[in-house]
């Protein structure tokens, strides 16, 4: 299992190699003017052709590929990644101010996301085959063929246009006041709801999870139908093995085979692809956070792809790409610490 | 194979799926039919009038513009919006049709085009082994290392707005599934019998693949493929729907979706009164890749050893 | 059952809080909803009416616009408005006095000196960020349209990079380059005990109204606390080093210390900016104490902001008013005169160097030549084909009026003389293109694209009618509209490689030569793009009425000189005068004392928040 780690981690700077170098390759897609265009904030410098000459020097934007690669990688260790049209400020600033609000979506969506996931996975397996199976899949593919954007609009119409209960934004005007300016009111995580809980505020707390119900469900609801999928199976595999025929046969009651015996083991493969599906929700995040103008990452990248704003949109997705690479590489480990038959290939 | 097609129609959720399927087939046949094109290009949608506000279905053409149609010799079939115009004018039913042939376009292109790439990827790398295993499976990870959808977002707005670039996005970043699947077929395919046969006796190496090993092996890509088609539509209509997708004004039901967004609510007082301009595009995308999810489910559910006479 | 019981604690909490507002919400707070937040704190680098809304509040300037008037001023940081009459103005309009008034504070206590005047319009000058506001400052005061300008001149350089070894200037260039700031911009302002003088290069007629605009480049800064911040020293062997810095690396770029009614407290890019009452302030604190701008995208939010009353005021673009008027508690003002409209530019010469948007390049009905916009009748057939009042009518809601020429509504020299506009006329446009180029146009066809900037539906619906009626009057008519990003766009009509494209202007200051050179001069900021030929055009026609015009002083001989330029414009048919919108203000009933001043930043009306309050 060591040498399994010890690979896993080598492999890491080549994986790392590859995805910078394959991010710098849709970078040079861009024209030159294009790529200057990323580092400049107001496109109207442009019309000044020293100026842009000047750019072009200093971020070495003409030189030939290998040396461009080595010279961008360089400015990205600096945390240089140009300027973001989009957020009217550096790229890096944008990341760093959205950071927190994505992950507290992410963290509070994965909540449902198992919780539901596993459960009705359970469920469907135990009940394989007979109405109640047949209604969770249905359902759960119905799930799955409805777009996140659709989806989202529904959740937007219904509980903010007629019921009127579920805000878009993160926070309203009164609780922002207090979360940006307030003299008693710290700061510790950014995450809001953490942040309202510490300072004891619980109006805050309850206000900026009204904000984020709505994207939660959203975000959730696609990704539930996915691991229900993966926990029926899993579930319809242990149920299927020779102790669970053993202990159904040595006359244990049916619940205690499902619950003690059977859901543990199956739920190991389980919790390892939820860590993954977590990195995947990465993506949907775009989406559910579009909609409810929620503004974290996604939106800010949705927006700066909209607006052909490259700087943003490739700092996006180096971020997102090198969270996946980390996140792969915990998922990997941990797999490997639960489940000993993980080896070398 | 013919058992399976057997079970496909006696399933109650597949039948469904090939039921909506020969649906939309026959829409996209049709749809110079049923919705008769007004320009040079079919799939931009004709606009029913200039008002940027969406009209209620029924609105008939209106601010001269079937005279102008008429001007240029087109004729004009139908003069009504039956489904309601998009913000800007555009007709809504005209859009239905014609984006069922983009989502058949894009869905199928995307989908071969991946897998081709996935199947040769994957079965070069099993059959070959070694460092050219390594290598290539190196840069399925990288490639993996990437959430599909912002990959697609990032890549299609780099390469530019347009339908073409949407589908470049969508397969460039579409095809590792295919290679992981099949690589692993080949992986214990490549040890029996006839293959080493077939290698003692000097056949060369591609023909050993394209001969004997992917017809072996093939079946559990088509799977994930037809899987995928839902999936691809999806993920190109989101595309449109964020404003990176297919142009202003082309038959695309993700971009139908975006038009309504701003209407989505209504006037206070009028909650939902443009409930068709979000609607009915969004029926048809939902029913599209239900169809075949539902297909693609079933035939999993079919094919997959382990479930084999479960059902 | 645990998660039953969670979950109608949830939907308990949400339900209750979510109906729990009195009448007046946020009494002392006036939140804002708008679109597209503000580029940078710096007044000097401020050209957006979004950096310009909030600087407004910051800083003052020597003088301001009173009240709606677009004409009449007061005094500010200043005591006296200067004129003729008062002796404040000098030696044929070359030299202006300001008394700058005593005891004033900046929100971080200092006092308001004369220097800090003149400091605040040195390093203005010197600052001249490329593509910035300064070039107003620059042109009356220096005669020059950049400080670089200034610089190559006195060195004699041909280009100011040249100058530069990466960033240090190079040590031969020293002296001269001290000299740009010595006998140059030091001598142009000048502190004379409590007075601060201006010495201009020309007389030039709107000098008053330039140094009054608030939210920008007229903004009075603090000399010690500038360069405390990092900004320029204030010497003039380092002025270089201050020129044309980055955005973000600009001292002033997110802080803010000015004589305003307003503090800022904090500013998340594209997301918030919070001001706070400057209790200090010399005419008296705000009656509001707080102040909210929100960007906010989305029209459903902004819309439901203002139904709830979470927002006080809130940007509603034309469409959808609508669903605003009639809404509960919700106040509706219409017909504001804007200063801004949007033309389509045929450039004469188009540049043909691997350009894919004119075709072949040639006139056979495969593509255009590069030149095909010099023959006027191309020119004037166009603008008889564009369906004006239906455009106003549908896209624009009524909400837009036309203009002769490139001169709006409210300004010196504006004419409502039916004769000066074009109007949708097939026939008249047919006959017009049957002349074009010898009747080969009309014969052979053309094709080529047109072009507006990506995510503008209006211009774009402009694009779709030009394109929809050139088929109908001739099938041989291809125009392709398309839709190219905005930073895209302006490369490439830079580059002079747009055919056809749409563009528009806002008043930086409500004078005719604010729009006729920009738009018609040989050298204006659209039309230095035309090509050669047109260059030469107006260098004939064009550009001497426009320098008469500026350096005279009398309001009626000016009006006529412009209004002979707008008749040009008109007879020449030189670009395609589309509309100039009609402003609304859209805010909750409860706000109080909202007044309209055409030249206030905000979009599309701006707010002065000083003179707001908010009351059932």
């Amino acid at each position: 299992m060591i040498a399994y780690i010890i690979r896993r981690l080598l492999l890491l700077p080549i994986i790392l190699i590859g995805v910078t170098f394959l991010i710098f390759c849709m970078f040079s897609l861009l024209s030159p003017m294009e790529r200057l265009a990323t580092y400049v904030n107001d496109p109207s410098t442009l019309k000044n052709p020293q100026a842009a000459e000047r750019i072009i020097e200093k971020y070495h934007l003409n030189d030939p590929f290998p040396l461009g690669y080595i010279q961008w990688v360089k400015r990205i260790a600096k945390f240089d990644l140009g300027w973001s049209q989009a957020a009217n400020q550096p790229v890096w600033d944008a990341i760093c101010q959205r950071f927190p609000a994505t992950l507290e979506l992410v963290i509070y969506s994965i909540v449902p996301v198992i919780l539901v996931g596993i459960w009705l996975g359970v469920i469907s397996a135990v009940h394989h085959n007979d109405i109640i199976d047949q209604s969770i899949r249905v359902t759960a593919i119905v799930g799955w063929s409805l777009p996140t954007f659709i989806f989202g609009l529904l959740v937007l119409f219904v509980f903010y246009g007629i019921l009127g209960w579920l805000p878009p934004g993160r926070l309203s005007t009164w609780a922002q006041d207090i979360v940006y300016t307030g003299t008693n009111f710290h700061s510790y995580t950014h995450l809001v709801t953490i942040d309202a809980l510490l300072n004891g505020n619980i109006p805050i707390f309850v206000d900026a999870l009204r904000h984020l119900c709505a994207p939660i469900i959203t975000l959730s609801y696609v990704y539930w139908a996915f691991l229900l999928r993966i926990a029926r199976s899993s579930m319809l595999d242990t149920l299927r093995k020779d102790y669970i025929r053993t202990a159904r046969a040595k006359g244990v009651d049916e619940h205690t085979v499902i619950h003690k015996h059977a859901e543990r083991n199956a739920l190991i493969p389980v919790v390892t692809i939820a860590g993954m599906l977590i990195i995947g929700m990465l993506g949907g995040v775009v989406v559910a956070e579009t909609v409810f103008t929620y503004p974290g990452l996604g939106f800010w990248a949705a927006t700066a792809a909209q607006q052909l704003d490259y700087g943003s949109v490739i700092g996006f997705a180096l971020l997102f790409a090198l969270i996946m690479v980390v996140g792969n590489l915990v998922v990997d480990v941990s797999y490997a610490f639960i489940d000993p038959r993980v080896r070398l290939e | 194979m013919n058992r399976t097609l057997r079970k496909l129609f006696s399933n109650a959720t597949s039948l469904l799926g090939i039921i909506l399927l020969v649906f939309f087939i026959i829409i996209a046949i049709f749809a110079p039919v049923l919705a008769p094109p007004l320009s040079d290009d079919p799939y931009q949608i004709p606009r029913m009038s200039w008002d940027v506000n969406p009209q209620p279905p029924g609105f008939p053409m209106s601010d001269n513009i079937k005279d102008m149609y008429k001007y240029i010799g087109k004729e004009v079939k139908y003069d009504k919006a039956i489904c309601g115009t998009a913000q800007g004018g555009y007709d809504i039913f005209y859009g239905l049709i014609w984006g069922t042939r983009t989502a058949f376009k894009i869905g199928i292109t995307t989908v071969f085009s991946a897998m081709l790439i996935g199947l040769f990827i994957g079965s070069i790398a099993a059959y070959f082994g070694r460092w050219v295993d390594e290598v290539l499976m190196r840069i399925t990870d990288i490639f993996l290392s990437f959430p599909f959808l912002v990959a697609a977002m990032v890549l299609t707005t780099i390469l530019g707005r347009g339908l073409n670039k949407v589908m470049i996005a969508l397969i460039a970043f579409g095809w590792m599934g295919y290679a992981r699947v099949i690589r692993g077929s080949i992986l214990s395919a490549k040890e029996e019998t006839y293959v080493m046969a077939a290698k003692a006796l000097g056949v060369r190496d591609g023909k050993i693949i394209w001969r004997h090993l992917l017809p072996n092996t093939i079946f559990p890509v088509l799977i994930q493929a037809s899987m995928n088609i839902g999936t691809m539509v999806v993920t190109a209509a989101t595309l449109s729907f964020l404003g990176v997708g297919a142009p202003l004004g082309y038959a695309d039901w993700g971009q139908m979706v975006s038009f309504a967004r701003n209407w989505i609510v209504g006037a206070p007082g009028h909650a939902g009164q443009y409930w068709y301009s979000v609607f009915y595009p969004g029926i048809f995308i939902i029913l599209f890749v239900l169809a075949w999810n539902l297909i693609g489910d079933a035939l999993r559910d079919i094919l997959d050893p382990r479930l084999r006479g479960e059902l | 059952m645990k998660f039953k019981i969670f979950g109608i604690m949830l939907l308990a909490l949400l339900v209750s809080t979510s109906f729990a507002f009195g009448a007046v919400k946020n009494p002392d707070t006036i939140v804002e909803a708008t679109i597209g937040g503000p580029e940078t704190m710096d007044p000097h680098w401020s050209y957006d009416t979004a950096s310009g809304e909030v600087i407004y509040h910051t800083y003052d300037c020597l003088i301001a616009y009173k009240g709606e008037s677009l004409s009449e001023f007061v005094p500010m940081l200043a005591t006296e408005v200067p004129s003729a009459k008062n002796g404040l103005i000098k030696d044929n309009g070359l030299t202006y006095i300001f008394p700058i008034r005593k005891g004033v504070k900046f929100q971080n206590g200092d006092i308001l000196t004369p220097e800090d005047v003149e400091y605040s319009f040195e390093r203005g000058m010197i600052f001249d960020r490329s593509g910035g506001p300064v070039w107003m400052l620059l042109e009356p005061l220096c005669g020059v349209g950049s400080i670089e300008e200034v610089a190559t001149k006195v060195t004699g350089v041909e280009n100011y990079g040249d100058m530069f070894d990466g960033d240090e200037l190079k040590p031969e260039y020293k002296d001269a380059m001290t000299k740009v700031y010595t006998d140059y911009v030091d001598k142009t302002v000048e502190v004379d005990g409590d007075k601060v003088i201006f010495h201009l290069a020309q007389p030039y007629a709107p000098f008053l109204n330039i140094i009054s605009h608030g939210g920008s480049w007229g903004s009075i800064i603090d000399k010690k606390w500038s360069i405390a911040q990092g900004a320029w020293d204030g010497k003039a062997d380092t002025w270089w080093k201050y020129h044309d810095p980055k955005c973000e690396e600009d001292p002033l770029y997110a802080t803010a210390n000015g004589t305003g009614a307003f503090m800022l407290k904090k500013w998340i890019p594209e997301e918030v900016i919070m001001l706070e009452r400057f209790n200090d302030y010399w005419q008296g604190p705000a009656k509001i104490k707080n102040v909210v701008i929100k960007y906010v995208n989305e029209w459903t939010t902004r819309k439901l902001m203002l139904q709830t009353g979470d927002a006080d005021i809130v940007y509603v673009p034309n469409q959808y008013m609508d669903e605003v008027t009639g809404m509960e508690g919700v106040r509706v003002v219409e017909d504001l005169p804007t200063l801004q409209n949007a033309v389509s530019m045929f450039p004469w010469i188009i540049n043909a160097e691997g350009n894919p948007n004119i075709g072949s390049g040639k006139l056979d009905g495969e593509g255009i030549p590069s030149d095909f916009f010099s023959d006027i009748h191309v020119r004037k057939g166009f603008s008889y084909l564009f369906p004006y009042e239906l455009f106003i009518d549908k896209i624009q809601k009524g909400r837009a009026i036309r203009n002769p020429g490139p001169l709006v509504k409210g300004l010196l020299g504006y004419s409502d003389d039916p004769s000066l506009f074009y109007n949708f006329n097939l026939s008249k446009a047919t006959e017009e293109f049957k002349k074009a180029w010898d009747g080969k146009l009309w014969e052979k066809g053309c094709k080529f694209n047109i072009f507006y900037n990506a995510g503008n539906d209006v211009r774009k619906a402009a694009c779709d009618m030009i394109a929809a009626y050139a088929r109908l009057i001739n099938l041989k008519f291809k125009l392709t509209p398309v839709g190219v990003q905005w930073s895209s766009y302006l490369k490439q009509f830079l580059s002079e490689k747009l055919p056809f494209y749409t563009i528009g202007w806002l008043a930086d200051y409500p004078d005719p030569h604010n729009w006729i050179p920009t738009y018609i001069g040989s050298s204006g900021t659209y039309s230095a793009y035309f090509g050669k030929a047109y260059g030469e055009f107006a260098k004939k026609n064009i550009d001497p009425l426009i320098d008469k015009a500026i350096k005279s002083t009398d309001p009626e001989e000016r009006a006529k000189l412009y209004k002979e330029l707008v008749k040009i414009a008109h007879d020449q048919a030189i670009s395609l005068y589309l509309y100039q919108p009609i402003g609304h203000h859209v805010e909750r009933d409860w706000v109080k004392g909202w007044y309209y001043n055409a030249i206030m930043p905000g979009e599309p009306a701006g707010a002065d928040f000083y003179s707001l309050s908010k009351s059932e």
